[in-house]
């Protein structure tokens, strides 16, 4: 190739610089191998030929670079732009959601079967096998656990060969529950033989209160990324059992327990039902703090303390004590259930944005995600995990590295991801006021870490309000990260369409 | 003809052009280029900015589809071969119905005004 044409390419591979990067990775070498072509056959028939090439190349290429563009950005909008049930429309089979369309009959009843299992267990288990001796108690609950387990599975067998339907999200917190006893099982088989007393003890430690918090955090996250439907139908029996921490001790426990596995159940149904996204979040938070309020007066009124228990656990309940349960049970659980959701909110978002905002925004939902685990082993810490954990993670330094490892991470990450964001927007040519909002929102995304710093100091109790409203700061925040850039985004469009 | 053809229309110059270059056999980029400027006996000239521009837009409505053919370009890279699909040879029939009409209309008119 002569050298003339090498450097005509060579422009031409500047030129082409300029356009969507979609764009280019579909067309680029194409036009290249093109254009390369056309001045190969001009230039063979004389240069006044190629002069003319040249000139409608360079005279068409603005116009033509600007229609690219605003294909482009009208198809981003068009794309991200939510329709009026909540769902986003679709762009190919990786960004797919399912549409949020209430369920058909029969599947909502599908949807709520487990709970109602769950509560016919209860009961059963409760006041059938009382009245049975030791042994045909023992033998009537293990062939109910069985059953349940072996249903469980057909109705995963159904749902897998149907493609996963909604109403099958109902399930994936028993199977994932199974799961985790399963390898609970496992792992106890596997440590007995080690001889190591200290290993034994840590082992079913980190497994309890890292990977069992980790698997479950990523797995609502993921499923809450992918279609919001099934990650509230799987989170609803999650808020329940958060909240029934409260119910130790409490002498009516089980008959609470199978009323609020029968509510757990309606709401299911209704939550399959519904035909908005706004509608179903609404019943999931109802029954949350419907669970929660009547869980956790009983757990303060209603409760009685073994006569072995220290004296100052018999004085008589205040409102404070109960305000105390309830403010610990609406942190976890609104975390557990809106944090997911905004993130995903807030992805969808962002997504329009360069590739560096895209990418600092996965750090910050690694970030959250880490946080959110730390939400669930502090819940658990302050349900039964406390003695596990001072046993099998020794020394309090130790059991401080081990609690707040993940938080710590966490931060960092979102600190990371809020430089990163800001770095992106940067290249967007957005105003320093775009940025430093922007930089301010994400840094302070990390404020649940702040339920964290607690421990970090070394205060273990943090069952007072006052440590937690540091903690309840997160979730405002992450809600005005999803209004401040949806109403960016808004008003942008809104400007580029004028 | 569905309602959904008839709201596409009319076509582009440059869009017409294609769609007519490839009504006779699938082409690559380079062979539509020039085919285009045949078929229009020298006036029409497409860069590769219009051409690739169009062909995304007929590709993303599905009047167009494309294959990769055995022969490379001079970069040793194998050519993309574009085909009109059903519909995008529907959509140019109903275009030329259309363009047939309206010279049909404007030779009666003018032939009414002659004296």
């Amino acid at each position: 190739m002569r050298l003339s044409a090498r450097l005509l390419r060579h422009l031409y591979r500047v030129l082409l610089r300029l356009y969507p990067r979609s764009f280019r990775v579909e067309f680029g070498a194409e036009m290249e191998d093109v254009f390369t072509e056309a001045v190969a056959e001009t230039s063979a028939r004389g240069r006044r030929y190629l002069v003319g090439l040249l000139l409608r190349e360079l005279g068409d290429w603005p116009g033509a670079l600007l229609i690219v563009h605003w294909h482009k950005l009208q198809k981003d909008w068009t794309m991200s732009k939510p329709t009026t049930d909540g769902s986003t429309p679709c762009t190919g089979p990786q960004t797919c959601e399912e549409p949020l369309e209430p369920s058909p009959w029969p599947e909502p009843l599908l949807a709520g079967l487990p709970h109602a299992l769950v509560a016919l267990f209860v009961v059963i288990q409760s006041y059938v096998c009382s009245s049975l001796s030791q042994r045909g108690a023992s033998a009537t609950e293990n062939m109910l656990g069985a059953a349940f387990v072996l249903a469980g599975a057909l109705v995963m067998l159904i749902a897998w060969r149907r493609g996963w339907p909604p109403w099958s999200a109902s399930w994936l917190p028993y199977a994932f529950l199974l799961l985790a006893f399963l390898l609970r099982e496992l792992l106890e088989l596997w440590r007995l033989p080690l001889g190591n007393w200290r290993l034994m003890v840590l082992l079913p430690g980190l497994y309890r209160n890292l990977f069992l918090p980790l698997a479950l955090g990523g797995a609502i996250m993921l499923l809450s990324l992918r279609h919001r439907l099934r990650f509230l139908l799987a989170v609803l029996p999650l808020a329940v059992l958060v909240w029934q921490l409260a119910l130790e001790f409490v002498p009516i426990r089980d008959a609470i327990e199978a009323a609020g596995w029968l509510s757990a159940a309606v709401v299911a149904v209704l939550i399959a039902r519904a035909g908005s996204l706004r509608k179903r979040t609404w019943l999931t938070l109802g029954l949350s703090m419907g669970v929660g309020l009547v869980y956790t007066y009983v757990g303060t009124y209603h409760i009685q303390f073994p006569t072995s228990a220290p004296a100052h656990y018999h004085t008589a309940p205040t409102l404070l004590d109960w305000w105390n349960q309830l403010a610990l049970g609406t942190l976890v659980t609104g975390v557990l259930i809106l944090s997911p959701l905004l993130v995903t909110k807030l992805r969808r978002l962002i997504r329009r944005a360069s590739r560096t905002n895209r990418l600092g925004f996965d750090i910050a939902l690694a970030g959250i995600t880490l946080l959110l685990m730390t939400d669930l082993v502090t819940a658990w810490w302050f349900g039964q995990g406390a003695e596990v954990i001072q046993l099998t993670l020794g020394s309090e330094a130790t059991r401080l590295v081990w609690l707040i490892a993940p938080a710590i991470v966490g931060l960092l990450l979102c600190v990371v991801s809020a430089a990163m964001l800001n770095a992106g927007l940067a290249q967007r040519e957005a105003t320093a006021g775009d940025r430093i909002a922007l930089f301010a929102i994400f840094a302070l995304i990390l404020t649940p870490a702040l339920g964290a710093l607690p421990l970090l100091a070394g205060v273990w109790e943090m069952r007072t309000v006052s440590s937690l409203w540091w903690h309840a700061l997160g979730l405002p925040w992450l809600a005005l990260a999803v209004w401040s850039i949806g109403h960016r985004s808004t008003r942008r469009s809104a400007g580029a369409e004028v | 003809m569905p309602s959904n053809t008839e709201n596409q229309l009319p076509l582009t110059e440059a869009t017409l052009m294609i769609m007519l270059s490839l009504a006779s056999a699938p082409k690559h980029g380079y062979a539509i280029m020039q085919d285009v400027e045949a078929l229009s006996e020298g006036r029409v000239h497409l860069s590769t900015s219009t051409l690739y521009g169009a062909l995304k837009r007929l590709l993303e409505d599905g009047w167009i589809d494309r294959t990769n053919r055995s022969e490379s370009s001079d970069e040793g890279r194998p050519r993309k071969v574009y085909a009109l699909t059903r519909m995008g040879r529907r959509v140019l029939e109903a275009e030329i119905e259309r363009l047939h009409d309206l010279v049909a209309a404007a030779r009666l008119r003018t032939s009414e005004a002659e004296p």
